[in-house]
């Protein structure tokens, strides 16, 4: 690999982060199951091929896909059968400030195992432990996993018989919760590389850079590091022109959550003058209309002084007024 | 392909804007349970399990096969992920015809699909980017620009897209399955809004939760029933690199390249007139005239005629997506499946109300990426 | 068993794994690795037939990432293609499977993805059902430790004993240049990290890090004349398993016991015991007990060496630690494995995974010699 002739540049950092709130569909089993824990305060499973007794239940077999079968309740208590006990809880992911543990538990009546988190002592906490359910209270339930706010280590033995205890039910509620919501919120910190890093830094300076293939001297834009045309490395940095031609565009008419450019706006692919790719940019200052392919533009950079070198250092493209290039100087460069 | 192949079983989802009724799980084994059903085939049958579907962003679930590998009946099964951008519906049916083509499965269940109601499919395909301005607007809004040029290279006339989206509806009225079914007239659709000009609102796919399942299996296996089988003549998908100086954007030419792999080993050497149906992507209408170009269907330049003819119409000469295309219904990671399913049940004999008579050959097509990956297969009624 | 084509691993090449680079996108660290591995096998990209990718769009952070990659692989004039959602390992399965095809005769096989870029616990939580796991928050910290704890419930493992096969794999590493992890470490110095999430120790996982390969296979005929040793594929098997935590032994590895079996039945290999080295995927020390307890492999015995190269606890770049695990394998078989060689490799067991604890599992068996005449 030939080194770069340009001197050393510092990482360019952006971080970002990336949230939505996900409403996932339960469908009718997951959904009767989430109002079974917050209208009844009681457990379900589903009796299933391959498994026995599921809990919590999907409303198949997961051994063998088959469907489900009966609706079986089973006791808020049961034996712990894997423990994980979290030093330092994630901020935003993790259910408590403070160290916890999540369990794997199967409930008495059970025949697998429901993930969930154990709050207090720890210490006697281990494989074996009996557990209790501990709820949240009325009102407080939303029909989610979390309806049981955490289990309880007991200490209590593994009961002989299911003791007969209140109202047996045959079914959770009829009417099943509709969804569950994640709120993903997924913080990243992402680097430009060299490249785009040396791309952005010169719009500081309004030049625009390409970069060069070492075989075929053909200039890409922004610089990328190599030509999938050709194969071969693209290390060396051109200057490019700030004016150009529109080769094609289009008239952006619909609004996109968190961008806030005003509709509608010209989105068009530039060709500048000296390089061999084309760009995505906004054009302004003319109405959308009098926009054509063909058209020359040229750049608008912020002025001195509030440059960043980053992509808003060119704010936009406006029309040149020089006559339009001919169709076969951009029709194969779009 | 070192053995036949062929397509024993097709099952599909009702699409809808939003499928509130299942979770994700259910709403593959809405499309698996049919597909089993149409194959005469249970889980237990099924040697493989070969999935696929775009982004995971859509749903906010990371690689969603291994949460759903139990309702595929993929317990101790071999099972691989595809993601081929737009194309993945077909890239992952075509894997799984290489599963069985490979001599070593048998039975292969192939699913794909899109739960997109679940977050927002505007915001997951076109997110901030960084060290990146914020410009392009969904996939409309990148492949808006190429429309332009297609339409001002060929001098086509303002009315076609229209009629094509037209069509698209003309013909899911008669496929139950299909999300958008209401009738439009070309007024209906000029007089829509542009969302990105010059594609308009009733030119552009809906969003959509669907799924796709099918059953591939060997020659020995199709032979014995109980459908008759949709032979895989040949399948292929390529994929071009985006940043190539004059790329031709407008008729790719991994598109092209595509098709004609396709054809040649199809041994096919005239497409308008040996292929009786074909299911093409076509998720912002101008591109079906683009694709008659670039699938060699006529000349270059001549697609857009091919439309105003109507020669692409239901009962025409080579129907174009009579099940409505994804025009129709656009789960995203399904679509491409679905071109290929459709494609299938047509020689199949078996789309119901939008069977074309007397199918020998159909070509199922899909896209993804910046124009980038194309994944096709032509099916046939005799080996 | 049925006589399938003889296909090899020819070449591979491997960025340094490290915590963070700051100066290369995760397209860019791959550019290299591909000319790299191609000149080793001296040809140019325009004779590779097939080119096959995994890697993820919540680990690049962006939807449709493997999008730039087609550029750096070198898809112009336009290839065949595909790519997998999954760890490189089973994009190198999905090779073999369309030689088996006849369908190509020689693939490049990449994996890149910069896990520095996310914040891996929180993003590998969305891998889980969101109605039910994902939903109280578990990570892959976490679930691994529910698994770790569940095996030493059941087998009497102890601390001690994790911290002892840690130590083994970071004296291993200490000899591997491509490592990110290059120092040794004691059972001692190991037992005495703070607790990440326990049974977990720091001392027990792997650092945060990322890098770069591309693999290389061909088939018989082609393999011969890009590599003097090439390591050829006797067998191979990948079988994934239901997600549920709850619902699975989490202690025992029925699916790698199962790939396990069916690529030694293909390879015509007695058991496990019978090879040089076997490199496992093991991201913490307990997987690596439940896998060697699922291969029928004894994990104390010196022969044969188990991840010579100090495996995932001393690199492990998401999406590609199973390829790496192929080529290291390659490189014992075909003599460039330098300080960390197992001397007279002849056979070897390379095994990927994916999902949390262990849910899906590649097996593949490697020999010097072709496996069908």
């Amino acid at each position: 690999m030939s080194a770069s002739p340009e001197p050393a540049i510092a990482p360019l950092r952006q971080d970002l982060v990336s949230e939505f709130p996900y409403k996932h569909s339960t469908g009718e089993v997951i959904g009767r199951f989430l109002a079974g824990l917050k209208e009844q305060k009681r457990i379900w499973g589903q009796r299933v091929a391959g498994q026995g007794v599921v809990v919590p239940p999907f409303g198949y077999s997961e051994i063998d896909g088959s469907a489900a079968g009966e609706w079986v309740e089973v006791k808020s208590t049961g034996t712990v059968t894997a423990v994980a006990v979290v030093q330092q809880p994630i901020e935003r992911l993790h259910p408590f400030a403070e160290p916890f543990a999540f369990v794997l538990v199967r409930l008495d009546g059970a025949d697998t195992a429901m993930a969930h988190v154990v709050k207090d002592d720890l210490a006697r906490l281990r494989v074996g432990s009996r557990v209790a359910a501990v709820w949240k209270p009325d009102g407080e339930r939303e029909g989610s996993v979390r309806d049981i706010s955490c289990f309880r280590v007991t200490g209590e033995p593994t009961p002989k018989a299911i003791a007969a205890g209140a109202e047996p039910m045959n079914e959770p509620p009829k009417e099943p919760v509709k969804y569950v919501q994640t709120d993903v919120h997924l913080p990243y910190h992402y680097v430009a590389g060299d490249h785009r890093a040396r791309y952005l830094q010169a719009l500081k300076d309004k030049r625009i850079l390409g970069s060069k293939c070492s075989q075929t001297g053909r200039v890409l834009l922004p610089p990328m590091i190599n030509s999938a045309e050709s194969f071969a490395p693209a290390d060396q940095f051109v200057d490019v022109s700030d004016k150009g031609v529109v080769t094609t565009f289009c008239i952006v008419n619909i609004p996109v959550i968190g961008r806030n450019l005003e509709i509608p706006y010209v989105a068009a692919s530039v060709a500048l003058d000296g390089a061999d790719l084309s760009i995505f940019a906004l054009i302004q200052e003319c109405k959308p209309e009098e926009v054509r392919m063909g058209m020359r533009v040229e750049a608008v950079w912020k002025p001195d002084g509030e440059r960043q070198g980053d992509h808003e250092d060119i704010l936009y493209f406006r029309p040149t007024g020089e006559p339009d290039a001919p169709a076969e100087s951009y029709i194969n460069r779009l | 392909m070192k053995r036949p192949v062929a397509v024993v079983g097709v099952g599909q989802t009702q699409h809808s804007s939003r499928r509130a009724d299942v979770s994700i799980a259910g709403l593959v084994r809405e499309a698996v349970d049919r597909a089993l059903l149409d194959a005469g085939l249970e889980h237990k049958d099924i040697d493989a399990i070969v999935i696929g579907k775009a982004p995971d962003q859509l749903e906010g679930v990371m690689q969603p096969e291994q949460y759903l590998a139990g309702a595929l009946g993929a317990h101790l099964k071999p099972l691989i992920r595809v993601h081929t951008a737009g194309s993945v519906g077909a890239s992952t049916a075509l894997s799984a015809v290489t599963h069985v083509a490979s001599g070593l499965f048998d039975r292969v269940l192939t699913v794909a699909f899109e739960k997109q109601s679940e977050g927002n499919a505007m915001w997951a395909l076109s997110p901030n980017l960084p060290f990146t301005a914020p410009l392009v607007a969904g996939a409309g809004g990148y492949f808006a620009p190429y429309c332009r040029a297609y339409i001002a290279k060929t001098g086509c006339p303002p009315h076609i897209g229209p009629l094509i989206a037209v069509n698209a509806r003309a013909n899911a009225a008669r496929n139950p399955y299909a999300h958008l079914r209401e009738p439009m007239t070309l007024e209906d659709v000029m007089n829509s809004p542009y969302l990105w000009e010059p594609i308009r609102y009733l030119e552009t796919c809906p969003s959509s939760d669907g799924a796709c399942a099918m059953v591939v299996a060997s020659g020995d296996v199709a032979k014995k029933g109980p459908r008759k089988p949709a032979w895989v003549k040949s399948g292929y998908s390529y994929a071009e690199a985006m940043w190539v100086p004059g790329r031709d954007q407008v008729s790719p030419r991994a598109g092209r390249v595509c098709a004609k792999a396709v054809y040649d080993k199809a041994g096919i050497r005239d497409p308008w007139n040996e292929i009786q149906v074909a299911e093409i992507y076509v998720p912002f209408a101008w591109f079906e005239a683009m694709w008659l170009e670039n699938l060699g269907f006529c000349d270059v330049g001549q697609g857009w005629k091919i439309i105003d003819r109507g020669e692409q119409k239901f009962g025409a000469h080579l129907p174009i997506n009579p099940s409505g295309g994804v025009l129709a219904s656009n789960p995203i990671g399904a679509s491409g499946m679905l071109r290929l399913g459709e494609a299938a049940l047509q020689v199949m004999g078996r789309a119901g109300e939008h069977q074309v008579p007397d199918v020998k050959n159909a070509l199922g097509h899909a896209y993804g990426g910046g124009a980038q990956y194309f994944a096709m297969w032509v099916v046939s009624n005799e080996l | 068993m049925t006589k399938l084509r003889n296909v090899a691993v020819v070449g591979f090449a491997q960025a340094p794994i490290v915590a963070r680079d700051e100066h290369h996108t995760a397209q860019e660290m791959l550019y290299p690795q591909v000319r790299r591995a191609l000149a080793d096998c001296g040809v140019e990209r325009s004779e590779i037939d097939y080119q096959v990718a995994g890697s993820a769009d919540y680990i690049d952070g962006r939807p449709f990432g493997f999008v730039s990659a087609l550029d750096v692989m070198g898809a112009w004039p336009p290839a065949q293609d595909l790519h997998l959602e999954m760890d490189a390992a089973f994009a190198a399965y999905y090779a073999w499977l369309r030689m088996q095809a006849g369908d190509c005769d020689t693939a490049i096989v990449c994996g890149y993805g910069k896990a520095s870029e996310g914040e891996p616990r929180r993003i590998l939580n969305l891998q889980l059902d969101p109605y039910y796991q994902a939903a109280i928050g578990l990570d892959p910290v976490s679930t691994a430790a529910l698994q770790a704890s569940q095996y030493m419930a059941r087998s009497g493992a102890d601390d001690r004993d994790l911290a002892a096969v840690a130590a083994r794999n970071r004296a291993a590493g200490a000899r591997n240049p491509e490592a990110q992890v290059r120092a040794g470490a004691s059972a001692d110095e190991l037992l005495a990290t703070p607790w990440v999430v326990a049974p977990l120790r720091q001392g027990y996982l792997p650092p945060l890090g990322e890098s770069a390969v591309c693999l290389v296979l061909a088939a018989e005929g082609k393999a011969e004349t890009m590599c003097d040793r090439p390591a050829w594929i006797h067998g191979v098997d990948q079988r994934i398993e239901l997600q549920t935590l709850g619902a699975r032994d989490l202690s025992r590895s029925v699916g790698a016991k199962l790939a396990a079996e069916k690529a030694f039945a293909m390879a015509g290999l007695e058991s496990a015991g019978a090879v040089d080295v076997v490199e496992l995927s093991a991201a913490n020390p307990a997987e690596e007990l439940i896998l060697c307890e699922a291969l029928g492999l004894d994990a104390q015995a010196s022969r044969p060496v188990i991840n010579p190269s100090g495996g995932p606890l001393t690199g492990n770049p998401l999406m590609m630690t199973g390829l790496i695990r192929l080529g290291e394998a390659f490189r014992q078989l075909s003599g460039r494995a330098g300080a960390r060689a197992v001397d007279g490799a002849k056979r070897a067991i390379a095994h990927a995974t994916s999902g949390h604890c262990l849910q899906q599992n590649a097996v593949f068996v490697l020999g010097s010699d072709r496996r069908w005449s």
